[in-house]
């Protein structure tokens, strides 16, 4: 089954991500260096847009040359999409929109949250929102496979 | 094969000869009006277009085509690699550029990696092109610089060693911090 | 071991240690608002400045070794010799930036694989610059985490309503 599951300990909320038709080779290796933990951040210029800066590649490099990987701009993608940015060697960005984005940068999109979990996403968001603009709070990201 | 590039770079120069003196608009626009036409600046927050926009637009050219035109010149490579070089170094910071509505300047850049990618084949027009960008891109940088309301900035003073001692000699003044019952959203 | 494995092991230590905590600069930095060289201080004792230009210095070293890697693995067209040149140019000079603004422990990586380049051949270079870059991208994330957001709820984006009715308050 190709999916995993992205949670917020500290907020006690997770979600389910499946993979896409695209990139799944990029989601592969993603699931091969799980379990693996992030130090959540949001974005402050394309929208509703969870950010994770640093996401680890501690098992398996990624190797994929920048050719053979789809992208999309994210003001085009739909809520819910797991996108990486810049992944090369041991890392990348990572981004999950959760709301509107205009955001027309282009980013690789490698997951979906399931549809029953949107409202769980746009929850989580909002609680990194506060925290990054008011409380300042620690919150880490997870990402586990799901049989984990 | 008419050479839209030449065109181009004549409109790079003089926007560049009148940001000597003028501010171009798109710094008025985004340092100083707090207008983003593209909607950028997360919940309506201008700290994340100022800090990436003024950062993205001191990269692209005062850093990426900067260094390009300097690997160019020292190492003498190929009109090939500059082209190699164009199309990894500067589309991501022009993303950017761009997102936060820094318009003429991202207008100015999209249409040097075209020319590049599709026009131009001489080494030397290249290079004389990259010139001319990151000269503009120079002029809109140092406005950027000046807009930037750096008044803000006043609010976040250095904690010297002398403030820590204290601050630490305080410590037990301080307020201790609950943990709160998550409430729901208002 | 040769001396970029043992630099590669301390990184990968550091790049640990600030998966789970603050990195020690950006702490200092960041949120105490320490000038550790006196950066700031000249410019009415403020540390924004500091914060505004150091921390791209810094972290747009993600994005130089990004380009560095790549152009390393796209054949033969850059020699060893010129990589290391453009290393030098590209993310080196800025870390002596960052270590005036207060980020110690990326200048002393940065130094050290200065110091150490020429040694490298390809192979080593991007295994010792991946690394490097995680580390960057990891006190990247701090600094987000630390940066003032929020004071710009003072500052919004405004739009033709807002200046429309600017001018009609100031035409009374």
């Amino acid at each position: 089954m190709r999916s995993f599951i992205m949670r917020w300990p500290e907020l006690g909320l997770g979600v389910r991500c499946k993979g896409l038709d695209i990139n799944q080779a990029a989601f592969d290796i993603f699931v091969e260096n799980m379990p693996t933990k992030a130090l959540q951040g949001h974005e402050m210029v394309g929208g509703w847009l969870l950010r994770d800066h640093s996401i680890l590649f501690n098992r398996k490099p990624f190797d994929i040359p920048k050719v053979e990987l789809s992208t999309e701009n994210m003001d085009q993608a739909p809520v819910g999409r797991i996108s990486f940015l810049r992944p090369q060697g041991r890392g990348a960005e990572l981004l999950a929109k959760y709301d509107e984005s205009v955001d027309t940068r282009e980013y690789i999109p490698v997951a979906q949250v399931v549809p029953e979990d949107l409202e769980i996403l746009k929850k989580a968001g909002r609680e990194q929102w506060k925290a990054t603009t008011r409380t300042r709070e620690i919150i880490f990201v997870e990402f586990v496979k799901e049989d984990a | 094969m008419a050479e839209n590039w030449k065109m181009l770079q004549q409109e790079i120069d003089a926007a560049s000869e009148r940001a000597v003196e003028e501010c171009p608009d798109d710094m008025l626009r985004v340092f100083e009006y707090d207008i983003v036409r593209t909607g950028a600046g997360t919940g309506r927050l201008m700290m994340g277009p100022w800090w990436e926009g003024a950062t993205s637009t001191r990269y692209l050219g005062s850093y990426y085509i900067f260094n390009i035109v300097k690997v160019a010149q020292d190492m003498n490579i190929s009109a090939e690699q500059i082209r190699q070089l164009v199309n990894l170094m500067l589309p991501t910071a022009l993303g950017t550029v761009e997102l936060c509505d820094i318009s003429d300047y991202a207008r100015f850049t999209r249409q040097t990696i075209d020319c590049i990618n599709e026009e131009i084949d001489d080494r030397e027009d290249m290079l004389s092109l990259l010139n001319s960008l990151w000269f503009y891109g120079s002029a809109a940088n140092a406005w950027c610089q000046y807009r930037m309301k750096w008044g803000i900035g006043l609010s976040f003073k250095v904690n010297h060693r002398d403030d820590l001692i204290y601050m630490g000699s305080r410590a037990n003044e301080a307020f201790e911090r609950w943990d709160h019952e998550k409430k729901e959203e208002n | 071991m040769e001396a970029w494995r043992v630099l590669k092991e301390e990184i990968e230590a550091q790049i640990a240690l600030t998966s789970n905590q603050p990195d020690q600069d950006i702490l200092d930095v960041f949120k105490y608002s320490i000038s550790k060289l006196g950066a700031g201080i000249p410019h009415d004792d403020q540390i924004f400045s500091t914060w505004f230009y150091g921390a791209p210095d810094v972290t747009y070293a993600a994005d130089w070794i990004y380009f560095l890697i790549e152009l390393a693995r796209s054949g033969e067209s850059y020699s060893m010799p010129a990589l290391h040149k453009m290393a030098k140019y590209w993310f080196v000079h800025p870390s002596h930036f960052g270590e005036y603004c207060g980020l110690f422990q990326q200048y002393s990586f940065t130094k050290r694989i200065d110091r150490m380049l020429d040694t490298l051949d390809r192979d080593s270079f991007i295994e010792l610059l991946t690394v490097f870059r995680s580390y960057i991208m990891n006190i990247n994330a701090w600094i987000y985490q630390y940066w003032p957001w929020g004071v710009s709820y003072a500052v919004p984006r405004k739009d033709r309503a807002y200046y429309e009715k600017g001018l009609e308050l100031l035409s009374q």
